[in-house]
């Protein structure tokens, strides 16, 4: 694993590391910010949310500007990590006799993106979902596409080739069927965690074997950070915690008028380190997308200093400085003070599907759908849920308050515990 | 001693004081029950799952205790605590009682005996002669259950020498729904219990952990399959039943299925 001192971060690299599902540890949160989270969180159940932010927020900090924003924590398209695949896929690639080998997609974790490089960067067969109005009538042609079964094909997404209706089985029933029979030839399945639970259970389906992305604990997101962060921006650049001025990382490395800096930024005395990425590590599963979610909400800046012109090699290095907020002072969604079965109904079929348009969704939901127009409006005002390119889809800020609130309600969730 | 001396012997103690604490014995038993049970109402509301069961069946059980510790410190306060005078005081509130709330006091015992044979909970679904519901709450005399059409049924404890109490999910949340299709005889039975099967498995209130059955049987009025699967709320059971019954039947309809009429007449 990556640490926030090897060579490869002052380059700017980052190498995502792939462990089987046996493996899978959640990293573990500091006990304070734990106890003080759930505490809070039980003394709101029942009652409208609210933001902390608005209570503990420091009047002198502003949020960072878009621009600015992509510059220091850009967005990750994934592409940069297809390769980390390579130590894992290529030897099962190339030994004969295999069937296919599973990766699973936690949500929001770029997984299945990462596999869709990853097959497109070897020359590899990319199985093509079909369209969700396919999917409720038996058609065989979606099968058409893994003829020649000597090459390897790799199918990113199966929770995109199915829909939990009662007739929205027969695709992936057949699709499993003809797998495990070997007829399809050996391929990569990715499949979405929260899909795959629902196979092994209501299926009986297995797999032989299983990797995910390890998840992101403290020195991992240090070391992801740090490299997005220098991807378009060299220069030095430290990022401390806007209570107390604890490190959280630094990046980049030292202009040479460094010295110019302000008295209350002191990131070259012997700064103590922040429990931030920690408890960032802990809230968000180790899942890459929900971290980057915070991170982007957590980081803020002094007024005057906010010009993205600014971050070159040239700029002032009294900029150089980022704050992030406390994590208890980071916003995280909450439930709508009404939480009603119908809300539980949407979040779950929406993270055993990924995304769904409005027409797909409302065929999943019980009778009487016109119940559940409240329901949207209540989840996307309280940001556990978003509509983007006619997709409903669970916000990865919202994820980890989605999946404990369905754990807690009694709904099968992924394995990941 | 004349009886009338040796009685009013008995409560010699009986004082202003004594009467005074007494009613703050009482006064401060009743705030406490009052209080555990808005507590654990509260409680129970912050929690789910097994935990809000738990809290919500806290509530009889520390009743009684605070009855018991209040009826304790009553006592040596009221009557002189020898031997003789608590066989007499008891003997005679027992006869009174024995004549006059003999179906009161059969209640109250009952009630006691449930605390620790924990026949129903707070949460559980059952059936008492016919009388199916949710127990919303269970007092010393009484339980009270609410019915699917939102009455409340109060039921004395007393039922439980003598009537058979049929819990759907005791104390789990697990609770057994079944969705019942008579069908015509002439159809591919694998075929209708494949979409049965799959039914259920699709339903948005199943509770996928716990196991899903079709089971059939031949009927004087044609085949009779049913769905035997778990809801993730006990409480949406009849709304699961709704959503397996049109499902099912909307299913079976596309796949040609015929459904039975009684008597012995289809729909063909």
């Amino acid at each position: 694993m990556p640490s926030s001192s090897s060579p490869d971060e002052s380059a700017g690299r980052f190498t995502m590391e792939w462990i089987s599902t046996n493996d899978f540890t959640l990293p573990a949160g500091t006990i304070q910010t734990t106890f003080k989270t759930r505490f809070l969180s039980f003394l709101k159940s029942g009652r409208a949310s609210k933001s902390m932010d608005d209570t503990l927020k420091p009047e002198s900090l502003e949020s960072l500007p878009l621009e600015f924003l992509d510059h220091l924590a850009p967005t990750p398209d994934w592409k940069d990590e297809a390769l980390s695949l390579d130590e894992k896929l290529l030897p099962w690639c190339e030994s004969p006799g295999n069937n296919f080998v599973l990766i699973l997609n936690v949500p929001c974790s770029g997984n299945a993106t990462v596999l869709k490089y990853w097959a497109a960067e070897h020359g590899y067969r990319i199985i093509d979902p079909p369209n969700p109005r396919d999917l409720l009538k038996p058609d065989e042609k979606w099968f058409a596409q893994f003829e020649n079964p000597d090459t390897i094909w790799v199918l990113p997404a199966l929770e995109e080739c199915w829909l939990r209706h009662e007739s929205g089985l027969w695709l992936v029933r057949q699709f499993f069927r003809r797998l495990l029979s070997g007829q399809l030839g050996p391929g990569v399945l990715g499949c979405g965690s929260w899909a795959w639970a629902f196979f092994r259970h209501a299926l009986g389906v297995s797999a032989p074997v299983s990797l995910t992305v390890r998840p992101f604990d403290a020195e991992t997101l240090r070391s992801w950070f740090s490299a997005l962060a220098f991807k378009k921006n060299h220069r030095k650049i430290h990022f401390l915690q806007a209570d107390n001025g604890n490190l959280v990382l630094s990046c980049g490395v030292e202009s040479s008028n460094s010295q110019n800096r302000k008295p209350s930024q002191k990131p070259d005395q012997k700064t103590e380190q922040s429990f931030f990425l920690k408890d960032l590590a802990a809230f968000s599963y180790g899942i890459p997308g929900v971290a980057m979610a915070y991170w982007r909400a957590s980081l803020q800046l002094e007024p005057d200093t906010t010009e993205p012109e600014n971050t070159g090699k040239n700029a002032d290095p009294v900029r150089s400085t980022i704050w992030v907020k406390p994590w208890m002072n980071v916003e995280r969604p909450g439930l709508p003070s009404a939480m009603k079965r119908h809300h539980a109904f949407i979040l779950h079929n929406l993270l055993l599907h990924n995304t769904l348009d409005m027409d797909t969704l409302s065929k999943l939901l019980p009778a009487g759908h016109h119940l559940f127009d409240q329901c949207f409006y209540d989840l996307s005002d309280n940001g556990l849920i978003s509509f983007s390119e006619n997709q409903w889809q669970v916000t990865p800020k919202g994820y980890p308050v989605v999946r404990g609130f369905l754990k807690t309600e009694g709904f099968l969730s992924d394995d990941f515990r | 001693m004349t009886e009338t001396e040796k009685v009013s012997n008995i409560f010699s103690q009986l004082n202003e004081t004594t009467i005074t604490q007494v009613f703050v014995i009482i006064a401060v038993a009743i705030g406490l029950i009052v209080f555990s049970q808005k507590f654990f109402r509260w409680l129970s509301e912050r929690l789910s799952g097994r935990y809000k069961l738990y809290a919500l069946a806290s509530v009889p059980v520390l009743r009684m205790i605070i009855i018991i510790l209040a009826v304790t410190m009553i006592i040596p306060r009221v009557v002189e605590p020898s031997f003789e005078n608590l066989v007499a005081v008891m003997g005679a509130v027992g006869l009174a009682l024995g004549f006059a709330f003999k179906d009161y006091i059969s209640s109250l015992i009952a009630g006691v005996v449930t605390l620790y044979e924990i026949p129903y909970r707070v949460g559980d679904w059952i059936e008492v002669d016919g009388t199916y519901g949710e127990v919303r709450s269970i007092n010393m005399r009484t339980l009270e259950i609410v019915t699917p059409d939102d009455t409340v049924v109060v039921i004395p404890h007393i039922k439980l020498w003598d009537r058979m109490f049929f819990n759907a999910n005791d104390g789990s949340r697990n609770l057994q729904c079944v969705a019942g299709f008579y069908l015509h005889p002439g159809h591919d039975g694998n075929q209708v219990k494949n979409i049965l099967m799959d039914v259920a498995l699709t339903s948005p209130f199943l509770k996928l952990e716990n196991p899903v059955k079709v089971v059939a049987k031949e009927e004087i009025q044609g085949t009779y399959y049913r769905i035997r699967a778990y809801p993730v709320y006990p409480g949406d059971q009849f709304e699961f039943i709704t959503d397996l019954t049109l499902r099912g039947k909307s299913a079976l309809l596309a796949a040609e299925v015929k459904f039975a009429y009684f008597p012995f007449q289809s729909n063909g």
